[in-house]
């Protein structure tokens, strides 16, 4: 079953040129999708429509049964958890505590109750021994991770990052995309990552690629992720495990694994 | 050497409770000439080095040369100013410094404070935006109205605009989507064919392995390795050991070693080593 129905949406920043050309497309229930393309190809804006912070000026938006209208639109949100690119925009609270804690009193939930909250929800990134820790003494990775637990107490069904990892150092981007793995893999929660990382829309189960808002392909990340001449074109790369199998490949090397591992077991 | 670290050392709040030492008696060099770059992890003192090549920080022990300018502990800043302009430092994110109405204005802001006519100024900011690819149609617009890449370049052709001897990089391409980041690579890279040292910050190891000629690595504060990046990446696991992420090369490189697979352990291009692989299957 699809959790998030897109028919043939549309959008314009400037009433000119489209951000999104008649985007279609259905993400099942407890996938984890990743959709890449360049800076301005249209893919954060995906992400602000689903949650209706950007109108579309065609289309229909359909989010776990609800479709996306005025009436709908609170119900729709609770049901998404975002996290953005700057982890320093993001922190609000004085300390890891309050910054979780923050979303907890915007929904009303009774104080007796949060702290249980948010110690679980510390605990599932990692960060149960920084609770009292101010956002300076953290690094990005940290950060993000604080902004992770804080969607996470919400308990969305989808959660959505939007470049989450791309102004971290290497560390802080495996630490993210360590815990987006295991949250995908304990969980039943559909997980979209709007990302410029290759390699990690590599390990995602669909991935879709975009181009002048629009979809240009979708599918398993092996076969899309393989069309170097496409990818090219739109300045994106190709990851490294296709780089070896092709460069095997032309010394007349065949082998049928797609993971670096796999690959030189094979050798 | 352009520069020359000689057992510097820096306290950030001495005698307080909050005194930290984030370099200890530090001794290093940097090339005329080179492409260096400065890897270690958060917090191993890599921003607090680079702030002592254009005098921003003096030492609070040792010293150093910077193009033949000695600089000791707890001296003037004030006699230091002319390093300011032969050397170039880019923090990290420098498209938060953007201030002026137009780009062209914000670019003439530092020729103007050394001096220079507004004439000579403009020409030189001109000459400026070319070089980091920024044509004549962007001079009178407002910087907020750039992209976060263009943003950048017009901060780094500030830089330029002092045609400074040495560029000092923080982390330049965070942040920047893959196109933005290899474009801004090559215009670094081109700099430094044309004469320009540049010394850059970086948590990439991609970045050294594909731009670097030489490498400073810190930890705690302490130089563990300096010396050429073949060296770098050939003959040491130094950073294995200091929690560095390895580039997919070298992840490759050692799972290769461990199956006990033959290769060519010193080449850093793909197509050879594939090759290498090859002719290892024949002996």
């Amino acid at each position: 079953m699809s959790i998030i129905e897109i028919k043939n949406i549309s959008f314009s920043y400037n009433n000119v040129d489209l951000a999104l050309n008649d985007v279609s497309l259905s993400i099942p229930q407890g996938n984890y999708v990743t959709i890449v393309g360049h800076n301005g190809s249209g893919k954060s804006t995906i992400a602000k429509c689903i949650i209706g912070l950007l109108q579309t000026s065609q289309g229909e938006i359909i989010v776990d049964g609800l479709t996306l209208n005025n009436e709908n639109i609170d119900a729709i949100r609770s049901k998404v958890g975002l996290v953005f690119q700057n982890p320093d925009n993001q922190f609000i609270g004085s300390t890891v505590k309050d910054d979780i804690a923050f979303g907890l009193e915007n929904h009303r939930v009774d104080p007796k109750l949060m702290d249980e909250i948010i110690d679980r929800f510390a605990k599932a990134v990692n960060m149960s021994d920084y609770l009292n820790f101010e956002p300076t003494k953290l690094s990005g990775g940290q950060k993000q991770r604080v902004a992770i637990a804080g969607a996470l107490s919400m308990t969305p069904k989808i959660l959505i990052l939007d470049e989450a990892t791309s102004m971290l150092d290497p560390k802080g981007k495996s630490e993210v995309n360590d815990l987006v793995k295991q949250l995908h893999s304990q969980t039943n929660m559909t997980i979209i990552s709007i990302t410029h990382d290759i390699e990690e829309a590599y390990q995602s189960d669909i991935v879709y690629v975009m181009n002048e808002g629009r979809i240009i392909e979708f599918g398993d990340p092996k076969d899309i992720l393989a069309k170097e001449v496409l990818l090219k074109s739109i300045k994106l790369d190709i990851p490294f495990a296709l780089k070896f199998k092709f460069a095997l490949n032309k010394v007349g090397i065949i082998v049928d694994d797609t993971s670096l591992e796999g690959m030189v077991k094979e050798l | 050497m352009i520069i020359q670290v000689e057992k510097l050392s820096y306290e950030y709040s001495p005698n307080s409770v909050f005194a930290y030492h984030a370099l200890k008696d530090v001794t290093t060099s940097v090339r005329e000439g080179s492409f260096t770059a400065i890897v270690g992890a958060t917090g191993s003192g890599k921003s607090t080095l680079v702030q002592h090549f254009n005098a921003l920080i003096t030492p609070t022990g040792g010293s150093l040369t910077v193009d033949g300018k000695l600089i000791v502990a707890n001296q003037k800043v004030k006699e230091l100013k002319p390093l300011r302009k032969k050397v170039g430092l880019v923090f990290q994110f420098p498209e938060y410094q953007l201030f002026e109405e137009t780009i062209l204005k914000d670019v003439m802001f530092g020729p103007l404070n050394f001096g220079v006519t507004v004439d000579d100024a403009r020409a030189i900011a001109q000459e400026s935006l070319i070089r980091v690819g920024l044509d004549s149609t962007f001079y009178e617009r407002s910087p907020l109205e750039l992209s976060g890449g263009q943003k950048r370049r017009v901060a780094i052709a500030g830089i330029l605009a002092l045609s400074p001897k040495i560029l000092v990089l923080d982390e330049p391409t965070a942040g920047l989507d893959p196109e933005g980041s290899a474009s801004m690579m090559s215009l670094f890279q081109n700099l430094n064919a044309s004469g320009t040292t540049i010394i850059m910050i970086t948590h990439d190891l991609n970045h050294v392995l594909n731009y670097a000629t030489d490498v400073i690595m810190l930890d705690q504060g302490v130089v563990v390795f300096e010396g050429s990046k073949e060296t770098f990446f050939n003959e040491t696991d130094l950073h294995e050991d200091y929690g560095l992420v390895k580039p997919p090369l070298l992840e490759l490189r050692s799972l290769l070693k461990e199956a006990k697979i033959s290769f060519n352990a010193h080449t850093l291009d793909i197509n050879i080593l594939a090759q290498s692989i090859k002719e290892g299957k024949h002996d």
